[in-house]
């Protein structure tokens, strides 16, 4: 295994972790206010500072790792089961089932998809499931490509035809035989999609449409910090860090598993 | 000796240790003569060809030992050395001339870039060069094959062109790996005339790699048998192929397939009632070019097709490569539709099919026992049902019950081919469909899958319609013998008629070309 990968995947492990664990491992509760220990610096007693009401940074961001999380698996989770169900269906029925489908996909991806998320969200309000939904509804095209390209040439292997002869119907032979065979790509999508999900949840709570304060999300302890960022570069600097190392840790995972994947494309 | 190789060892590290494709082996090839390579599939046939012309490379690859040509030791030579050795005193010719080929460049500009890699003359004198090449290797329209690109060709005009380009600057040496494999037997025959004749010519010597005595009994002058990276036995091809010494040598003489050499005296199938009836059955396929998809024309597949297949019988349905057979038996089992005529069969539920490629037939992703009971699964049956067919369908194939669990890549060629013969008979079909089951496997496990089809066809009492491009081995499995041409059946009668006295000059043909393995006892 590739050692970027294995660092990624090591990064991955940890933040689930704190992700599970963030009520023993906070030292505060996130929404804790105390105005007397506004803005102070990072020390022993608050190792990343706090913020403008006094709340601890530390234990904000523990518990933002909960919700960044949540959103990019549950809303690349959704854009999955839509992404390889549509995909599947058009890849093995071909004909006008696959034209009427991809025609769709293509229209889809006509939409520049962060401002289709924007619009969307100021008209049925913020707020985390109608993030995970929408964003989950604008990313599955990918996902639909990769396994109807997949599922064209699956489809015309020979055990197919064999299990066709014993009887097997056209849903048995898409889920038994098919996508088992041609989730490999999907699977490296998979893992990129949660680290753009990711960026797009902090993007949407960086401008104020995203988890709604006091709920910690790293998106919105950055736009929190936007404001005295002259005084306390503790809210910008980690949140933002927080923020790439995460997408940087999917992404190389990512990576790996396309490599392993994919022996041709390794040495 | 042009060439002699002295204790050549070559091994390959994997993720699970060394692997070792050849263990020590010592021969030499003489100036002028043909050497037949013979082995089985990872014998080690090929990684030995390819060592000496030093193609293997790479970290994961050792080889040790020494190769001598010329007064060179040609493992331990330089970059440039080799360069120059290949083509010009050791050339290659391939299996799969297609790949060997590149796809967006035309035939003739890449026997140019050929000729003009060691000869430094002009664009000019390399054009007329290549004519004068593709005239050697007898393509005749050679304007024509100069424009083409490479896949307007044959299979054998590529093999023409790829062995044009290797013996473009008369080599000492030219290494052949499986060259006519890939091609049908009429072609074949053609190719094996032609690397002879130029051997001649060009005075070069041959090492001729194939897993097929036949045709080493065709062309060789000598044989090295090898055997998991050994060479088991050597010797000339009268003495190898008359009195094998070795077990194993014995054991693949056996295996080739033979045709009968007197009509073998079967019982007339006429008495037996019919199974399956077709009448006046056709198919087409459109073939549609450019980026509109217009029908630019029609393949016949199936014309005019009128068979009976006798219950408990073997129907041999034989051709070549785009005859039609494979559609033919598609449409039987209604896996394709046909666009008219009637296919009557007595018992339509009870047909399956086992196909050629044991590798792509099986789902890789599932177990052993799901691929074999996925027809009962499917028809709903209980566990203990299941349980119990099972054990009866292994024993029949003659696979371990305690191999259930294992995924498909950890079986080999022939214990694929057993695992999709048993999933086939699992549901208990009354016709078996064979499209080429034993042609991607080698000659004993051949042997070894047709023994076990008569087995199963006496205890079960199958109908088979084997399919096949080998009339060799149809001569052993069928009872009549139908002969296919460009989707029309152009014989049809009981096998001993065929083989005895054949009626249409392309089954004549077919045999004619075929027949390799007669002389070898």
């Amino acid at each position: 295994m590739n050692k970027l990968m294995l660092f990624g995947g090591i990064v991955i492990f940890i933040l689930i972790t704190g992700a599970v664990l963030a009520p023993l491992i906070a030292p505060y509760d996130p929404t804790d206010i105390n105005i007397e220990k506004a803005l102070v610096a990072p020390s022993v007693r608050h190792i990343l500072g706090t913020d403008q009401l006094g709340r601890d940074i530390f234990s904000r961001m523990v518990y933002g790792t909960r919700i960044s999380l949540t959103i990019g698996f549950v809303a690349v989770g959704i854009a999955a089961v839509i992404g390889v169900a549509l995909g599947s269906i058009a890849g093995y029925f071909g004909g006008r089932v696959d034209s009427v489908i991809m025609r769709f996909v293509d229209i889809m991806l006509c939409f520049p998809s962060f401002f289709l998320i924007l619009a969307v969200v100021a008209i049925i309000g913020p707020g985390i499931y109608n993030i995970m939904i929408v964003i989950g509804l604008t990313s599955w095209m990918g996902m639909a490509r990769l396994i109807r390209a997949e599922i064209l040439s699956l489809k015309e292997r020979d055990y197919v035809a064999a299990a066709k002869v014993l009887g097997a119907g056209s849903s048995r032979i898409i889920i038994k035989h098919l996508i088992p065979n041609g989730i490999g790509p999907v699977l490296v999508s998979f893992v990129l999609g949660v680290a753009a999900a990711i960026l797009v949840e902090a993007g949407l709570s960086f401008l104020g449409l995203g988890i709604q304060p006091p709920t910690p999300s790293w998106g919105n302890i950055l736009m929190e910090g936007k404001a005295t960022l002259g005084v306390a570069w503790w809210l910008i600097l980690f949140p933002g860090l927080a923020i790439l190392i995460t997408v940087l840790a999917f992404n190389l995972l990512g990576e790996g598993l396309r490599d392993a994947l994919n022996p041709k494309g390794s040495e | 000796m042009l060439l002699t190789a002295k204790n050549l060892k070559i091994s390959f590290k994997q993720d699970e240790g060394c692997v070792e494709a050849v263990r020590g082996i010592d021969f030499g090839i003489n100036a002028n003569e043909v050497l037949g390579l013979v082995g089985e599939s990872g014998s080690g046939k090929t990684v030995t060809a390819l060592s000496l012309m030093r193609l293997l490379s790479g970290k994961n690859c050792a080889v040790d030992g020494a190769i001598n040509f010329g007064g060179k030791n040609l493992l331990t030579a330089s970059n440039k050395e080799i360069l120059r050795i290949r083509g010009s005193d050791i050339a290659m010719i391939f299996q799969e001339p297609f790949t060997s080929l590149n796809p967006v460049l035309r035939v003739g500009e890449q026997i140019d870039e050929a000729v003009l890699a060691h000869k430094k003359i002009s664009k000019k004198d390399a054009k007329a060069e290549t004519f004068c090449l593709l005239e050697k290797v007898k393509i005749s329209d050679q304007e024509r094959i100069y424009d083409s690109y490479p896949h307007l060709l044959s299979g054998g005009e590529r093999q023409r062109v790829m062995i044009a380009m290797a013996v473009s600057l008369g080599p000492r040496l030219l290494i052949a790996d499986e060259p006519t494999t890939a091609l049908d037997v009429t072609i074949q025959a053609g190719i094996l005339e032609l690397i002879l004749n130029l051997k001649k010519e060009l005075n070069m010597a041959v090492l001729f790699i194939t897993h097929d005595f036949g045709i080493v009994n065709k062309i060789a002058d000598r044989i090295l048998v090898m055997k998991e990276g050994r060479i088991v036995e050597s010797g000339n091809k009268a003495e190898i192929l008359s009195s094998p010494k070795e077990e194993y040598t014995k054991k693949l003489l056996d295996a080739v397939p033979k045709l009968p050499a007197q009509a073998p005296a079967g019982p007339v199938p006429s008495g037996c009632p019919a199974v399956i009836e077709v009448k006046h059955l056709n198919k087409s396929f459109s073939v549609e070019k450019g980026i509109f998809q217009k029908e630019k024309g029609r393949v016949y597949a199936s014309r005019n097709i009128n068979l009976e297949i006798k219950e408990g019988k073997t129907l041999g349905l034989v051709g070549e490569s785009g005859s039609g057979k494979t559609t033919l038996g598609k449409l039987l089992i209604g896996l394709l539709k046909a666009d008219s005529g009637e296919i009557k069969s007595r018992t339509p539920e009870s047909m399956q099919i086992v196909f050629q490629d044991p590798y792509s037939s099986l789902d890789p992703r599932m177990r052993m026992q799901d691929i074999v009971l996925e027809g009962l699964t499917i028809r709903g049956a209980g566990r203990s049902e299941r349980e119990s067919a099972l054990r009866e369908v292994l024993f029949k194939v003659h696979l371990s019950y305690n191999d259930r669990l294992k995924y498909p890549h950890q079986f080999s060629g022939g214990e694929r081919q057993r695992i999709a013969i048993a999933r086939a008979l699992a549901v208990k079909p009354k016709i078996l469909i064979l499209d080429e089951p034993v042609s991607s496997l080698d000659v004993i496990i051949q042997k070894e899958i047709l023994t076990l089809l008569k087995e199963l066809q006496k205890e079960l009492f199958l109908t088979y319609v084997f399919i096949s491009h080998d009339l060799r081995v149809v001569a052993h499995m069928a009872d009549e013998v139908a002969v296919m041409k460009d989707g029309e059946i152009v014989e049809l009668a009981p096998r001993q008629d065929i083989y005895a006295h054949p009626q249409h000059p392309y089954t004549k043909k077919l045999l004619s070309s075929g027949d390799w393995g007669r002389g070898i006892s």
